[in-house]
């Protein structure tokens, strides 16, 4: 009986109930995570991108539609650009320095000397820790009066080093941007790790028959075969160092005098202590666009270079 | 079949489990009570040691009302700018907030609407008659009164009385005294004034002291309340000036001064490594907890050559506001007079630590000396007698304040002039409030 109502319906709903048949308990064990996704991410995105039209304060029952007024303020807006300079500099260093530090230490580790568990555990500990606790204890280690960074200067003779860090117009990004670096190696090292163990001991070891010396090994035979790892990392930290905000946020809130605004700072209070929603929207948006483009540009051109 | 099922089954009671867990808090706080029994939401920012009374000062209501519920929620001041926007606008939101005064915050709230207009109930309870009038000043909006402020600051200088004495030194009345004072207290091997600048704040204060003896209290309160008058102006930036530059520059206070949190500062007094602390009578709590064996003392920013005057500043921080979507207006209106009845305002102050702009005898009072001089100089503005400077920060727009903030770090770390800012003050404050209205009387 069952056979008779298939042969009435058409093919493409037949493939579709099929489908259907076959896959609806993965569809239904899919559906709470897609419902949250889809309220917390997809919507907002897209109330993000109307907000972005409009000039809401955040509380006002009526938002008032200005249409590109935003976007225009935005290209004449020195503060967003002076944030932009610093994601700039903070994709650069905060992307190059981890990769390099977290290599080099890979590299060390890589044929599981003594301590390496211990070696290992440690290098990782600062991811463990939360962005906001980093944040703090780095502040305090910052700090002036009593911080160890100031003291371990002092004692070395290296006074006229030490300084107001996160009060210096001129120090506080690179300090701040030095303690997200202490943070992210260790898991730059970690997947370095991981990659170094798909790395061909025989083709290294064919090197070294060919006569290439310690540098050569790594530079052309070590590192083209991290080539993908290096994509990975590359991109999220990228990605990461657009959209940098806590760390930013609990050491210096963006001062002194917007020395350490980032895109993800000048949002926030643009958001919340100026009350200007719609604004916020739009630079949140540029941000996100901003991410999108640099991670792609990248992703390409890493893709290109391995064809 | 059977066993295709039970996946189904189970993947749609986890669905609808989270869904149900999702939306019962909602469901459940717009639920209306038993008829007689209503039900008042406060949201308040009591969370320090005063939490435990203010928790027994809403019972004593409670058992004076059996028919009222009071529910209550405490935030941390930044937690509740965040929250209180949305919550109020939503309608499902608390009956009564204790929100901050200035037009960025409660400001915001009226222009949407959103804050119930006092002055009805102000009449028939009274409250003006009881209430400082320029501390009510500071909670209306366009000619309506809409907060109650419970708790007023007062800005001048700490000294700590016990140090300046065993170093034989006189705590500065004018500020070419204070300059000597930081020389002698730098060659001590002390760091004459606790200022900390990291967090933007601290300096509002510094600002307010001299700009308000600079060009007086009524110039500053035309400016802030009728938006009258100009912030680029010489005697502006000689207030800038003199705090900023020529204190800095006399060794005042650190030269990292950008660098220390608004904790580090006070921890240099608490210590004694500072003998002076600029700031507001908040920190009275905490003083009299870190330094219970020293002697302190508290005056006014020392004249300035050229000023109006010398004067307290005062400022109201936080007052009580009422939900224009609330459905319990009346019972709302009770509780707030409840609080500024003489018992209750008596607890306020004697065991919350709270400086409530109403008439009191201080003398019955169970204060320490500190905390009973700082009351004795609020009466004095209350009956009257003497003119406060008014705190800039808490009237003025957020542009105004970010200017301020980012502007005195600037000047601090050399990369702004005094005139600069001023300028620049002038122009984030039009941004704010529009153009002036007019000029001040002189």
């Amino acid at each position: 009986m069952a056979e008779l109502s298939y042969e009435t319906t058409r093919p493409a709903t037949r493939r579709a109930g099929r489908h259907w048949a076959r896959y609806r308990a993965g569809y239904l064990f899919v559906a709470p995570a897609f419902v949250l996704y889809a309220v917390f991410m997809i919507y907002p995105f897209f109330q993000s991108i109307y907000l972005s039209f409009t000039d809401w304060n955040g509380v006002e029952p009526v938002k008032t539609w200005i249409g590109l007024g935003n976007y225009r303020e935005l290209f004449h807006d020195g503060h967003l650009w002076e944030a932009i300079k610093h994601n700039l500099i903070w994709v650069v260093i905060g992307t190059i320095a981890p990769m390099v530090l977290g290599l080099f230490l890979a590299i060390l580790l890589w044929r599981r000397p003594r301590g390496f568990t211990l070696f290992r555990t440690t290098f990782f500990m600062p991811q463990v820790l939360s962005s906001v606790v980093i944040a703090i204890v780095w502040g305090w280690i910052y700090n002036p009066i009593f911080g160890l960074l100031n003291e371990a200067l002092d004692r070395i003779g290296l006074e006229s080093v030490s300084r107001g860090w996160l009060g210096d117009p001129d120090f506080a990004l690179y300090a701040v941007l030095g303690a997200a670096i202490w943070a992210e190696t260790g898991f730059v090292f970690v997947v370095f790790l991981a990659g170094l163990q798909n790395v061909s001991r025989d083709l290294l070891e064919a090197a070294t028959i060919d006569g290439a010396n310690a540098w050569r090994r790594f530079w052309d035979v070590t590192v083209p075969q991290l080539a993908n790892v290096v994509t990975v990392l590359g991109a999220l930290l990228l990605i990461g160092g657009f959209n940098v905000f806590d760390i930013v946020f609990v050491m210096t809130a963006g001062g002194p005098n917007n020395a350490t605004e980032v895109i993800g700072t000048y949002t926030y209070t643009e958001a919340f202590t100026q009350n200007r929603i719609g604004y916020a929207a739009t630079l949140s948006l540029v941000m996100t666009f901003i991410s999108l483009v640099a991670s792609f540009v990248f992703i390409r051109l890493r893709e290109r270079g391995e064809a | 079949m059977r066993h295709r099922s039970r996946p189904i089954v189970l993947s749609l009671a986890i669905v609808g489990l989270l869904l149900g867990l999702a939306i019962a808090p909602i469901a459940g706080g717009g639920r209306a009570n038993a008829q007689d029994t209503v039900e008042l939401r406060i949201w308040d920012q009591f969370t320090g040691p005063e939490t435990e009374v203010v928790d027994d000062i809403y019972a004593k209501f409670t058992e004076a009302h059996p028919n009222i519920k009071i529910v209550r929620e405490q935030f941390q001041t930044d937690d509740m700018r965040k929250t209180v926007n949305t919550a109020l606008a939503s309608g499902t939101g608390p009956d009564i907030i204790f929100y901050d005064a200035g037009p960025g915050y409660a400001g915001v709230l009226v222009n949407a609407g959103l804050l119930t207009p006092l002055d009805d109930f102000a009449a028939q309870y009274g409250w003006k008659d009881k209430i400082a009038g320029p501390s009510l000043e500071a909670t209306s909006l366009n000619g309506k009164l809409y907060g109650l402020p419970l708790q007023v600051d007062l800005i001048g200088m700490y000294y700590n009385k016990t140090l300046l004495d065993k170093e034989g030194l006189t705590v500065p009345e004018t500020v070419e005294q204070l300059k000597t004072f930081c020389g002698q207290a730098k060659e001590k091997g002390y760091t004459p004034i606790a200022f900390a600048d990291l967090d933007g704040w601290p300096a509002y204060h510094q600002f307010s002291m001299t700009a308000n003896d600079m060009i007086g209290p009524d110039a500053i309160r035309a400016l802030l309340l009728q938006n009258q008058g100009n912030w680029n102006t010489p005697e502006i930036v000689t207030a800038i000036k003199t705090y900023f530059v020529d204190l800095k520059d006399a060794g005042c206070f650190s030269e990292d001064a950008n660098a220390l949190t608004y904790d580090d500062g006070n921890d240099l007094f608490y210590s004694g490594q500072a003998l002076l602390h600029t700031t507001g009578s908040w920190l009275v709590g905490r003083l009299q907890e870190n330094m219970a064996d020293s002697e302190i003392g508290f005056v006014p920013f020392p004249q300035i050559d050229g000023a109006k005057g010398r004067y307290w500043v005062s400022g109201v921080g936080s007052a009580f506001y009422i939900s224009a979507k609330s459905e319990h207006q009346a019972e709302a209106a009770q509780l707030l007079d409840y609080f500024f009845s003489p018992d209750v305002v008596k607890r306020w102050v004697e065991e919350a630590g709270f400086y409530v702009p109403v008439q009191i005898d201080t003398a019955s009072l169970n204060v320490t000396p500190l905390y009973k001089s700082i009351l004795d100089v609020l009466q004095g503005a209350i009956g009257g007698d003497t003119q406060f400077g008014y705190n800039v920060d808490v009237l003025a727009p957020p542009q105004f304040n970010e200017a301020m903030s980012d502007g005195f770090q600037a000047i601090i770390s050399g990369d702004k002039t005094p005139e600069q800012l001023a300028a620049e003050l002038q122009a984030a404050w039009e941004a704010g409030m529009g153009a002036a209205t007019g000029t001040p009387p002189t």
